[in-house]
C-alpha cells in the first residue's frame, strides 16, 4: 500500500492544488456528457478516476486538460499553475503538452505511429521541449527507458512498434509521458489492455516513474483492484457526475454512496464462496440524451426515494469531526454527512 | 522477400500466358479471313490460299497460336498488315510516347492527388475539402474525350496558350532518340527550345488522362488521412505538444500515404486504357493511337503484341507497386523478410 498524503494532509499542509477543475460541463451539441463538476489534484498525489464505461471519466481527465474531442465544448475552469487550460491556445497548450502535462492511452496497440521507429518518436517530443543537442537527447532517451525498466534499450529504440509486446509498448509510452518530468500524469486506464501478468509490473512502472519525477497522477481506471494498489485518493463518477470522492482506504472500507457501494460488490473475489455467481448492478446508466431530473443513479439505487427521483444531490463534505476529506453526493449516503447541509427526508436502510 | 517475388514472378506469367491465350482467341474470333485482308481486294484464290499458308492461317487454332508463342518468345511478335513491319518494331517506336505520357500523369496524379488529399482531410469541411470534393465528382464523371475536346477548345482555339496535339511542333527539331522520351532527350541534347515545346505538348493530353484519376487518389487519401487523424497515435501525437503541421507530415502522411499507393498502381492501368481515346483526341503517335489503326484494319498481329506488351508492362508495374508498398511499410517489411 502506498504512502497516503492525501487530500486531507494535503490541504492542512497550505499546498496549492496543482490542477483545480471548478464546476466543467462537457456537451456534444446540446447532449451533457459531463455535468458540471469540480476536483482538485494536489502535487505528487495519484488521484484514480473510477466508474463504468459511459461514465464520462476519460472525457473528464481530457477536457480537463484542454485536450478535447472533436465536437464537443467544454465550459467551466481548470486551472494548472496559475492558468486556465480551457482558456488557453492551441500554442499555449503545445507548449504544455509533453513537458509539464503527460499522457498515457488506454490503447497499447495503437498509441505509437505504426512507421516510425521507437528512436524518432521520442527524440522528436524530447527535442521540441528541451534546448539541447542531439547526442543529449538520445543519451536521456536511452536513460528514460531504462528507467522505465526496459533492459535493451539501444535495441527498443531501434524497433517499430509492431515488433514490440503489449508490455513493452506501454512502457514505451510511458517514457514518452514521464521522460521530461510533467508536473501532471494523466494515464488513461494504461493496462486495460494488457494482460494481468504484465499489468502488475506495468503499474509499478508507472508508480516508480511518477514518483521519480514528482508527478501528480490522474489515473482513471474501472479497476479498483489498481485503485487500492495505487491511488491516494478515489474519485468515483457515474453518467458524467462525481458521486463521491474519498481517500482510496476511506472508500474501499466503507463506501459512502449506494454506488460505490454497489461497485465494490462487483469485484469478484477468487475466494467467494457464493457459487462463482458474479454481482452485477440491475438496470441500466441513463442515455446521455435523457438524464434524470434528480439523481442520476436513482433508477438502479436500492435505497431510492421519492426526493432523490425529484432532487439532484450536490456533492457535499463529510462529517468533518471525522477529520476525513470525503464527498458525498448522495441524500442517504451511508456514512455520517456534516450535519446543517442534511436535507429533509427520512433516511431508510432497510 | 525473395520468396514473395518468386511467387508474384510466376504468378504473372501465368497471367500473361492466359492473356495471349484470351487475345489470341478472341481476335480470331471475328468473322473475317486475314489472309484476304493481308492479300488486298485485287487477289485470286490462290494468293490468298498462299498468304494463308505462309502465316499457317489454315492450320487450326491451337497450331496457330504455339507457332505465334514461339515466335513471341524469339522477339519476333509477326508482322503489322498496316506498316508492313515488324510488331516489334512497331511497339519500340511508338510505345515511349504512350510511356512519357504515362509518366506525366503519374507526375500529375501524385503532386495534385495525394497532397490535395492530406490537406483537405486536415481542414475537413473547409472549403478547400468542398471545392475539392465537388472538383473530384466532376472529374470522375466527366468522360476523357469530352474533357479533351473542352480543353483543346478553351486552352488552344480561345486562349492559344497550348498547342493542341502531336508531341512536337512541326518547326520542332526532333532530338537524337536516347530514351524515346522527348522531354528527356530535348534535354539531353541541350535543347531547351525543344524540352519547352515537348513539354507543353504534354500538359493537356496527360491533364486529360490523369483527371479522373487525379480524382480518385485524392478522396483515398483524403479518407485514409481521415482515419489516421482520427487515430490514438495522432492523439498522442498532439498530446505530446507536436504542432498540427508536424503532426500532418510526420504522423499523418507517411501512414496515409500507404493506402494511396496501392490504388495509384492500379492507375496505371486506367491510364493506359485511357490513352487509347487520349492518344486519337491529341493525334499522339503513341501505343494507344497505333492500337486503334491495328483495330481499324483488323491488324490481328498488332493488336495481340500491343495487348501482351501492354499487359506485361501494366503487371509489372503492380507488382513494382506492391514491391514499394512493402518497402515503406514496416510492418508489412517485417513480415516479408
Amino acid at each position: 500500500m502506498a504512502f497516503s498524503p492525501a487530500k486531507a494532509t494535503a490541504e492542512m499542509a497550505g499546498w496549492e492544488p496543482l490542477l483545480s477543475v471548478r464546476d466543467m460541463t462537457v456537451r456534444f451539441g446540446t447532449t451533457v456528457v459531463v455535468e458540471g463538476i469540480s476536483f482538485d489534484v494536489y502535487p505528487e498525489e495519484i488521484v484514480a478516476i473510477v466508474g463504468e464505461s459511459g461514465s464520462g471519466k476519460s472525457m473528464t481527465v481530457f477536457s480537463a486538460t484542454g485536450l478535447m474531442q472533436p465536437g464537443s465544448t467544454v465550459s467551466g475552469e481548470s486551472r494548472f499553475g496559475g492558468e486556465d487550460l480551457l482558456a488557453l491556445s492551441g500554442k499555449a497548450l503545445r507548449s504544455i503538452y509533453g513537458s509539464r502535462i503527460g499522457y498515457i492511452f488506454q490503447d497499447v496497440m495503437t498509441s505509437l505511429n505504426p512507421v516510425r521507429r521507437i528512436r524518432s518518436q521520442i527524440k522528436e517530443t524530447f527535442a521540441l521541449h528541451l534546448k539541447a543537442s542531439d547526442a543529449e537527447i538520445e543519451a536521456r532517451a536511452v536513460s528514460v527507458l531504462k528507467g522505465c525498466g526496459i533492459v535493451d534499450p539501444d535495441r527498443i529504440l531501434g524497433s517499430y512498434p509492431h515488433e514490440l509486446s503489449g508490455g513493452l509498448r506501454q512502457r514505451v509510452m510511458i517514457g514518452l509521458a514521464t521522460g521530461l518530468s510533467p508536473a501532471l500524469l494523466i494515464a488513461d486506464e494504461p493496462t486495460t489492455a494488457l494482460d494481468t501478468s504484465t499489468q502488475a509490473q506495468v503499474l509499478d512502472t508507472l508508480a516508480e516513474m511518477s514518483r521519480r519525477s514528482r508527478s501528480s497522477v490522474v489515473l482513471v481506471t474501472h479497476n479498483l483492484g489498481v485503485v487500492a494498489a495505487l491511488a491516494h485518493r478515489v474519485i468515483v463518477m457515474y453518467c458524467g457526475r462525481i458521486l463521491e470522492t474519498a481517500s482510496s482506504q476511506e472508500l474501499l472500507d466503507s463506501p459512502g454512496h449506494p454506488y460505490t457501494a454497489a461497485l465494490l460488490a462487483a469485484v469478484p473475489l477468487i475466494d467467494h464462496d457464493d457459487g462463482g455467481r458474479l454481482k452485477g448492478i440491475p438496470g441500466e446508466m441513463p442515455s446521455p440524451l435523457d438524464r434524470p431530473a434528480g439523481c442520476i443513479y436513482a433508477a438502479r439505487c436500492p435505497y431510492a426515494q421519492e426526493l432523490c427521483l425529484r432532487e439532484r444531490p450536490e456533492l457535499r463534505q463529510a462529517d468533518p469531526a471525522a477529520q476525513t476529506a470525503r464527498e458525498v453526493a448522495c441524500h442517504f449516503p451511508l456514512v455520517p454527512i456534516s450535519a446543517g447541509t442534511q436535507p429533509s427526508g427520512q433516511r431508510v436502510h432497510s | 522477400m525473395l520468396r514473395y517475388l518468386l511467387k508474384r514472378i510466376l504468378s504473372l506469367i501465368a497471367v500473361l500466358v492466359g492473356m495471349s491465350v484470351l487475345t489470341f482467341w478472341l481476335t480470331h474470333l471475328i468473322p473475317a479471313n486475314p489472309a484476304r485482308l493481308m492479300a488486298g481486294q485485287q487477289a485470286s484464290a490462290e494468293q490468298v490460299a498462299e498468304i494463308a499458308r505462309k502465316f499457317h492461317l489454315d492450320r487450326p487454332l491451337v497450331e496457330q497460336y504455339f507457332y505465334y508463342s514461339k515466335g513471341v518468345l524469339q522477339g519476333d511478335f509477326g508482322n503489322s498488315m498496316t506498316t508492313r513491319r515488324p510488331v516489334l518494331a512497331d511497339l519500340e517506336e511508338f510505345f515511349p510516347a504512350t510511356a512519357e505520357l504515362t509518366v506525366a500523369s503519374l507526375v500529375i496524379i501524385l503532386l495534385l492527388g495525394v497532397p490535395s488529399g492530406l490537406l483537405a482531410a486536415a481542414r475537413r469541411n473547409g472549403w478547400f475539402d468542398r471545392l475539392n470534393f465537388a472538383g473530384s465528382l466532376v472529374a470522375v464523371s466527366m468522360p476523357a474525350f469530352w474533357l479533351g475536346l473542352l480543353l483543346q477548345l478553351y486552352f488552344y482555339r480561345y486562349l492559344d496558350w497550348l498547342p493542341v496535339g502531336g508531341r512536337l511542333a512541326i518547326e520542332d527539331i526532333e532530338p537524337d532518340r536516347v530514351t524515346g522520351f522527348l522531354t528527356v532527350d530535348s534535354l539531353l541534347a541541350g535543347d531547351l527550345e525543344t524540352f519547352r515545346s515537348a513539354l507543353l505538348h504534354l500538359v493537356l493530353p496527360s491533364v486529360t488522362l490523369a483527371a479522373g484519376s487525379v480524382a480518385i487518389v485524392f478522396r483515398m487519401t483524403r479518407a485514409s488521412a481521415g482515419s489516421v487523424l482520427r487515430s490514438t497515435y495522432v492523439r498522442a501525437a498532439r498530446s505530446r505538444g507536436i504542432s498540427e503541421r508536424a503532426v500532418m507530415i510526420r504522423h499523418v502522411a507517411p501512414n496515409a500515404v500507404l493506402p494511396a499507393i496501392t490504388v495509384i498502381g492500379l492507375q496505371i492501368g486506367v491510364i493506359i486504357s485511357g490513352s487509347v481515346i487520349v492518344e486519337s483526341i491529341f493525334s499522339w503517335p503513341g501505343i494507344g493511337l497505333y492500337m486503334v489503326n491495328a483495330i481499324k484494319y483488323l491488324d490481328y498481329q498488332a493488336i495481340v503484341g500491343v495487348t501482351i506488351v501492354v499487359s506485361a508492362v501494366f503487371v509489372l508495374c503492380n507488382l513494382l507497386v506492391d514491391v514499394l508498398y512493402i518497402a515503406v511499410n514496416p510492418q508489412m517489411r517485417g513480415r516479408m523478410i
